[in-house]
């Protein structure tokens, strides 16, 4: 019996490693795309629906949440609030911050205009939005971020902080919470360093 | 002499059909019923699943190559790396299948390009749930092959009317190619939104292959352990897809706006 477990064992590491070869990592960045490309359609706080297209026009940092998450998602909130410190005095007026909610039926705008209260990110820098599941999987895939809901109804979710620029193409990215926001206010400061010449 | 009429007309009308317009046999009806999740959130229950169509084959590279001749942003030398990584259509020399592999299930096509596909057949991927459901219909002969595959996989494909079919009439479920799913971004390795890391034990560390006492626990380990290694963009040379579609009556789902 002992065999076939090790056997299994060993063949965990050997189908991991086959997993790895075959897919080019460095190349599946889509570095310089927009993310905007999903087409899907979102219901912002002030209950105006739109498409991700409308989003271009000022460089933004993206995340996504939801708004009874009790604990990663006031950290990520403040994560933001720490980018904004972070950046120089033009980017400051100009960058915005949006938050993608996990939860579709939960969210309502009512229920993020209240979040948004509790958070004191109420001024027009800030955008929370909430969409139908399956254009919440296509944004959370076009991010990276792995989501599940769990029984209790809460959100199991990977942190993920992305900067872009005004047409939603990736300036940088932090994985995890409380991470130095430092590489996110750069590429912002330098991106809009670049358009202004 | 009615009859005689039919057995004139019928050939005539199959060779009309164009091959978007697939008949009902190439649809799986997957009755409603409860799926067993072999690894479960604490208090997670079994899921009700209600019935719904599954593409009896998995989609072969002639029909993916028939959508892509409608969908130019999705040719293998129009897409976006962020939708598709570099090795997307893998072997298909001038954006067409090679000669002799349009029947063969389609492979190295990432979620996006799958998604679209089945979106626009008037379906969707399944999900996980219903993929592990509609799956469990082997018979026991069946999962020492399923397992011997999972241990090398190859490149070897077949057309897909050669493919395995299961008690439900499902073909090439297993041993052929892995398929993705709607939701294969929910297997959480690490660095979750909890404080505690109980997810990561029981699915991905030396306990949760101990703990899948049964060759088809071990099988269903392996597809997570799959599904958690890919992106969104991902494509692999063994990996497809087939299509779900809801039962008759559409529900319309929470959330949908």
């Amino acid at each position: 019996m002992k065999w076939l477990v090790g056997l299994s064992v060993a063949s965990v590491f050997l189908i991991s490693m086959t997993f790895v070869s075959t897919v080019p990592v460095a190349q599946a960045s889509g570095a310089g795309e927009s993310i905007y490309l999903s087409k899907g359609k979102w219901t912002h706080h002030t209950g105006r629906v739109l498409s991700l297209e409308e989003l271009k026009g000022e460089p933004r940092v993206l995340t996504m949440i939801f708004t009874r998450c009790p604990s990663a998602c006031p950290v990520i909130v403040n994560d933001l609030k720490r980018v904004r410190t972070a950046l120089g005095a033009d980017a400051k007026k100009r960058v915005r911050y949006t938050l993608f909610s996990f939860d579709s039926k939960g969210d309502t705008p009512e229920v993020l205009r209240e979040f948004a209260k509790k958070m004191k990110i109420e001024d027009s820098q800030w955008d929370l939005f909430v969409a139908n599941e399956e254009d919440t999987r296509e944004l959370a895939a076009l991010l990276g971020v792995q989501y599940k809901q769990i029984p209790s109804g809460e959100f199991v979710h990977s942190n993920v902080i992305v900067a872009v620029d005004s047409e939603g193409r990736v300036l940088a990215q932090v994985d995890g919470l409380s991470k130095p926001v430092k590489p996110l206010a750069k590429a912002l400061d330098e991106s809009l360093r670049r358009s202004a010449k | 002499m009615k009859k005689l009429i039919l057995f004139i007309v019928l050939p005539f009308l199959g060779c009309a059909s164009v091959p978007k317009e697939r008949g009902q046999d190439d649809r799986v009806l997957v009755p409603s019923g409860l799926y067993s999740p072999l690894f479960r959130e604490p208090g997670e229950q079994d899921q009700p699943i209600s019935s719904f169509y599954m593409d009896r084959t998995p989609v072969t590279r002639e029909r993916l190559y028939v959508f892509l001749e409608a969908n130019e942003s999705f040719k293998k030398d129009k897409i976006v790396r962020r939708l598709a990584d570099a090795a997307y259509l893998d072997g298909w020399p001038d954006g067409k299948p090679q000669l002799g592999t349009e029947n063969w299930p389609v492979t190295s096509v990432s979620w996006f390009v799958a998604r679209a596909y089945c979106r626009e057949q008037g379906g969707r991927l399944p999900t996980i749930a219903e993929w592990e459901y509609a799956a469990n219909a082997q018979d026991p002969d069946n999962l020492k092959k399923i397992l011997a595959w999972y241990a090398k996989p190859g490149d070897a494909l077949d057309p897909v009317e050669s493919l395995r079919v299961d008690r439900r009439g499902l073909a090439g479920m297993h041993g052929v190619i892995w398929e993705w799913v709607e939701d294969f971004s929910s297997v959480l390795l690490q660095g979750d939104s909890r404080s505690s890391n109980d997810t990561d034990g029981e699915l991905f560390c030396g306990a949760g292959a101990l703990n899948a006492k049964r060759p088809d626990e071990y099988a269903t380990f392996m597809r997570f352990a799959f599904r958690s290694s890919l992106k969104a963009s991902s494509t692999v040379r063994t990996l497809g897809f087939r299509c779900a579609y809801d039962g008759a009556r559409r529900v319309k789902k929470d959330g949908e706006r």
